[in-house]
């Protein structure tokens, strides 16, 4: 939903469509303080999700009944061994937060390009060839912006069960409206353009000028509204997890930690608190470097 | 004057048709996701149950019968209102659903109600000191509420007021401060978006020559946003609220369970781990109901509002 | 002195605070507002958090917990248990057996329905024969063998069985001997009585409001006197941490269905009391003897050896939990305090497993209720120790109890986490369902269990019953058709002002409960 700011900026006006080159993006990027800074913490995640056999200290799910809910180093009872306590079946927190990131990431990567493609699809053919295959579309984009995604996933996740892919699909599915309208009100006022109207005066056929011509001048927005939404389907992820619905039990997620770690808020507060701040600061970061892409990228947008 | 009388009234027509269009589409995707797993059944009986057991089960849910039977019957009860009959409670859906109705109206429209008393003024401060410190501050408010999930906003007010500081319940319905940490947790975002929002559309209307004309006859800053600004700034707000419904509703989802709250959400996510079919159809189908309806609402009152928005399309 | 004050304190402030929303505010509220203080001040309220709403307020018709918590302090049962555990009069005021196939029972006189409707014997008839009416379809099952009831004169009643049934007393103190109004049920029906139930219990129905409280009301003219609260909510909360946050921001005063670790969280809380009562509750893992590798003895032998219950018991629920040896617990008749828990011995069970062939263990899949999640987890990491892999696979709890239930004895894999209640107080109630073959959670054939089952089934002489439940249990450990775990305490978390206790199967009659403010 947070996208749909984005769309209202984007009017059509003939003189802002030129985008920036990457390089120059990419300095522009530079500048930003708050966006290296998130940029950098998204590397930590990452690096954490590829090389997380390496990097944790144990097994995410090996138990220790007798050393449960130890806290964490810097506590007077906590040890060196669990830098981040252990949860509630002795297992260390640390480990698992390193293993939690992998599910994240790629629940949200894959989604997120999942939704990217079938949206810019529909976005393209809807604005480039107008007229019912628009309106069909469209009305359809309407339907699906109905049901509360969270709630599709629900059902779908119930229904299907929980595999991590069928979540992906789901979480996938659910967000490609965003996408299809921006590509669609970009595709409007593009093909009016003149690159555009010579190459088919020329005969120049359809799926050359949708691929070669309007694709590549809508990967700008399409990145920013990926960006964002690969924070949006982390967040969604973990409240599946929140909700005992997510991917199986016996792959550790920052949604279910934190389900877990809730009961124990009281005493043991860092079995959730630690997933809790992972994630908010994860998804932080992503809307942070979301926001600095766009800016970069629009010279119009960084106005505001 | 007819004419502009005739023309609106058309458009709202228009609209309200393709509204009852996606309202019956969105039926038909309510029907078709309780059946997507093939067999309804499979998930309400055991891996291999006898014939028997899961020719009884077909027949009280109707399952018996040809997929378009299905259909039609359910279509056929949605006119008369009658969403079959909740296998948990034994009652009609629509009774369970109206029992529950009430409690998640009152959040949703509490929780927007604060949203926008926090967020507009948030908005308009913050593009009329664009770039100052105040301005940035508030930016890194709205990223960080739109970066948290609501059940981690429940969790942490639950700890600070009502276990720590003992000044509000964490559970419970009935009085104003049972209601008070459901409805901000709920709001926290909406606040995010509606201020983000706000603040960027504030910002092109104050950039344009008609803002700077304003300014240059003299009027004051504060003057010219409230009078003039504030006024072309509202639409696309308006729009975005009809579209929060969305997210306020799905939140719900989450809020609800974090604080017992007796509403929709709530009732949702229980029929779906109690496998209750007809529940699960008919709570979805009216969380899509209330989106199209609200968002029609905003649609209608927009092309009030706004004499330049175009009556054709 | 200054706990109380201090609670006192919160209650008012909150009170304070609690301005009924204006009936404006979409008149959702209505009826709900202010309930906490129906009655004005003075009045004694106990307001009691468990997991779920009642389900169904007919007593016939209904076997979940939430609703037998809330209709036992509804209605009367013809016999009860005390907070000792012993056999006590409630309706039936005494009773003996006349001969192998009939039970007589004396009813007490003067007792009223809440409608002023008298209770005799006519109404035992009516209630018991509405039980077994199959149009009732009650899921009620321990009257099966009775097949009528004899009116004897006004207070007095036979009730005759088709078998020896030995236990028919200890049964009636169940749902079993509920006594429902035959009047108000003839004048409204069905729906209308489980709507508005009418009992002769210590408190009456006032309203049922869903996700947020059942309301009763103390009843002034109950045979045993008033209870000592005058307004007793049910409230259902599924979470455990808002069930105590509930408790902490006062919005209920007593928690209960709680896991021992939640009762941790408020140890030493200013104003707040933690108690563990000993309970009947008894868990065990139910292994499938056709699964191919179940179905050596030494593999099911080497799973109880490598589950350190003990150790289970100490770290994961805080000691709030009992070990026992087979399925019968301490408390009911029939167990056999001579039989040693199985020793826990990751050598033996690794030797087990190797004799039978898996020396290096073997996969498998554990699985269990979303509700037993902690404990599954917990089991399956003990099994992890001598080579079990044990994925646990959770369901939720209403797909767990419909598999749990159906014809299909192997809808829950090949090893399931389950757990039975003894609510008779007789060893055959944690038997009864899953020994002899043919019972419905039974994935076990021997020909001597079902033997065994049918003498303490079908006799009435206790010392011969005894004697089989002895050979039973004996027979149970050397064969581990289950992996035995352990008895859970029931656990109450509340506020200092509320005083009751549970009788070991837990169940939430207040009738005695006391609140000081």
């Amino acid at each position: 939903m947070a996208t749909v700011s984005i769309t209202t900026t984007a009017d059509g006006d003939s003189t802002t469509t030129t985008r920036r080159t990457g390089h120059s993006a990419w300095r522009a990027l530079r500048r930003n303080r708050w966006g290296m800074a998130a940029l950098s913490f998204l590397g930590l995640v990452v690096i954490a999700a590829l090389l997380a056999p390496m990097l944790a200290p144990h097994d995410p799910q090996t138990q220790d009944l007798l050393g449960r809910l130890a806290p964490p180093f810097w506590d007077a009872d906590g040890s060196a061994a669990h830098l981040l306590g252990t949860d509630h079946l002795g297992r260390d927190v640390l480990s698992r937060l390193i293993y939690g990131s992998r599910v994240s990431l790629l629940v949200g990567v894959c989604a997120a390009l999942l939704a990217g493609v079938l949206g810019a699809t529909v976005g393209l053919v809807a604005g480039y060839y107008g007229g019912w295959a628009d309106r069909i579309l469209m009305r359809l984009a309407d339907v699906q912006l109905a049901f509360p995604s969270i709630l599709l996933a629900l059902a779908v996740v119930a229904f299907l069960g929980n595999g991590l892919w069928i979540v992906i699909i789901v979480l996938g599915i659910t967000g490609w409206v965003a996408y299809a309208r921006v590509v669609r009100s970009e595709v409007l006022s593009l093909k009016t353009r003149e690159f555009v109207t010579e190459a088919r005066a020329i005969g120049v056929g359809d799926r050359t000028i949708i691929t070669r011509h309007l694709l590549r001048n809508v990967t700008a927005p399409i990145a920013t509204i990926g960006t964002l939404q690969v924070a949006s389907v982390i967040v969604a992820e973990s409240a599946l997890s929140f909700l005992g619905l997510g991917v199986p039990a016996s792959v550790p997620t920052w949604g279910s930690m934190l389900a877990d770690g809730q009961l124990y808020l009281g005493t043991s507060w860092w079995i959730a608190v630690f997933p809790g701040l992972a994630l908010m600061l994860t998804s932080l970061s992503i809307n942070i470097t979301g926001d600095a892409i766009r800016d970069a990228t629009d010279p119009k947008a960084y106005r505001g | 004057m007819t004419d502009r009388r005739r023309a609106v009234l058309r458009s709202a027509g228009s609209k309200t048709l393709s509204a009852l269009i996606v309202l019956y589409l969105a039926a038909t995707v309510a029907f078709l996701l309780v059946r997507i797993s093939g067999d309804p059944l499979a998930m309400l009986l055991p891996p291999d149950a006898t014939q028997e057991q899961s020719d009884e089960m077909a027949a009280t849910l109707g399952l018996d019968q040809p997929l378009i039977v299905q259909y039609l019957d359910y279509l056929g009860g949605l006119v008369r209102l009658d969403l079959g009959d909740s296998i948990f409670y034994g009652e009609p859906v629509s009774s369970v659903i109206a029992d529950r109705l009430p409690a998640t109206a009152l959040l949703a429209v509490t929780a927007m109600a604060i949203a926008l008393l926090i967020a507009v003024p948030a908005g308009i401060f913050s593009a009329m000191h664009r770039g100052k410190a105040g301005d940035k501050g508030i930016i890194t408010v709205i990223l960080i509420g739109q970066s948290t999930p609501a059940f981690w906003v429940g969790i942490l007010l639950v700890l600070i007021f009502a276990v720590q500081l003992q000044v509000l319940p964490a559970a419970g319905y009935g009085s104003v401060q049972n209601l008070v940490l459901p409805a901000v947790t709920l709001a926290v975002y909406s606040v995010a978006v509606i201020a983000r929002l706000l603040r960027s559309s504030l910002i092109d209307v104050l950039s344009s020559d008609y803002m700077r004309t304003a300014t240059a006859k003299g009027y004051g800053p504060t003057r010219a946003v409230l009078s003039h600004g504030l006024r072309n700034a509202s639409l696309p707000v308006i729009t975005v609220v009809g579209l929060e419904t969305g997210s306020l509703l799905g939140g719900a989802i989450l809020t609800e369970q974090v604080f017992g709250w007796p509403g929709l959400g709530r009732l949702t996510v229980e029929a779906i781990s109690n496998r209750d079919l007809p529940l699960v159809q008919g709570t979805i189908l009216l969380f899509a109901a209330i989106f199209v309806v609200i968002n029609l609402v905003v649609d209608l009152s927009y092309s009030a509002l706004d004499p330049r928005v175009r009556l054709e399309k | 002195m200054a706990p109380d004050a201090r609670r006192w304190s919160r209650r008012s402030a909150l009170r304070l605070m609690g301005a009924c929303i204006p009936a404006a505010a979409l008149g959702a509220l209505a009826g709900g507002c202010g309930s906490d203080d129906a009655g004005g001040s003075g009045t004694r309220v106990l307001r009691v958090s468990q997991p779920d709403d009642p389900r169904v307020l007919d007593p016939q018709k209904q076997g979940d917990m939430p609703s037998m918590n809330v209709l036992i302090n509804i209605f009367d049962t013809l016999t009860g248990r005390d907070e000792n555990n012993e056999l006590v009069p409630r309706l039936a005021l005494n009773w003996e057996p006349i001969d192998d196939l009939t039970w007589r029972f004396k009813l007490r006189e003067g007792v009223t329905f809440h409608n002023g409707e008298p209770f005799d014997a006519q109404t035992v008839k009516f209630s018991i024969e509405r039980l077994l009416n199959p149009e009732t379809a009650s899921p009620i099952v321990e009257l099966r063998y009775v097949v009528s009831v004899t009116v004897v004169d006004d207070h007095t009643v036979d009730i005759n069985t088709d078998q020896p049934d030995p236990i028919i007393p200890a049964k009636l103190s169940l749902f079993g001997g509920v006594m429902v109004p035959p009047g108000y049920i003839g004048e409204v029906g069905d729906a209308e009585f489980a709507e508005r139930p009418v009992g002769t219990g210590p408190f009456q129905f006032v309203r049922l409001q869903r996700a947020v409280e059942t309301e009763l009301k103390a009843n002034p003219d109950h045979w045993a006197g008033p209870p000592a609260v005058d307004v007793l909510f049910f409230k259902p909360i599924p979470n455990a941490a808002s069930a105590l946050a509930a408790l902490q921001s006062d919005e209920v005063d007593l928690v209960t269905g709680m896991v021992p670790d939640a009762a941790l969280q408020l140890e030493g809380y200013h104003g707040i009391e933690n108690n563990s009562y000993p309970g009947i509750r008894t868990s065990y893992l139910s292994l499938d003897t056709e699964d191919p590798v179940l179905s050596d003895k030494r593999v099911r032998q080497a799973l109880n050896h490598a589950v350190d219950v003990p150790q289970l018991i100490e770290a994961v629920l805080n000691g709030h939990a009992r070990e026992v040896p087979t399925m019968i617990p301490r408390e009911s008749f029939g167990f056999d305090e001579t039989i040693e828990p199985y020793t826990r011995d990751l050598e033996r069970a690794r030797a087990l497993l190797a004799e039978a062939g898996h020396p290096d263990g073997f996969s498998t899949t554990l699985t269990a209720s979303n509700n037993d999640a902690f404990v599954a987890e917990a089991v399956s990491g003990l099994l992890a120790r001598v080579g079990v892999d044990a994925r646990v696979d959770l369901l939720d709890p209403a797909i767990y109890s419909a598999r749990l239930t159906s014809e299909n004895r192997r809808a829950l894999g090949p090893i399931y986490l389950a757990a039975s209640t003894g609510w008779t107080l007789d060893g055959s109630s944690n038997v009864q369902s899953n020994v002899r073959r043919d019972r419905r959670q039974s994935r076990w054939t021997s020909d001597a269990a079902d033997a065994l089952i049918d003498r303490e089934e079908l006799t009435v002489d206790p010392e011969a019953r005894l004697a089989a439940f002895s050979e039973l249990q004996k027979l149970l450990k050397e064969e581990a058709p289950f992996v035995f775990l352990y008895q859970i305490d029931n656990i109450l978390v509340h506020a200092s002002g509320v005083h009751w206790r549970p009788n070991v199967t837990g169940s939430l009659a207040m009738e005695r409960a006391e609140v000081t403010t």
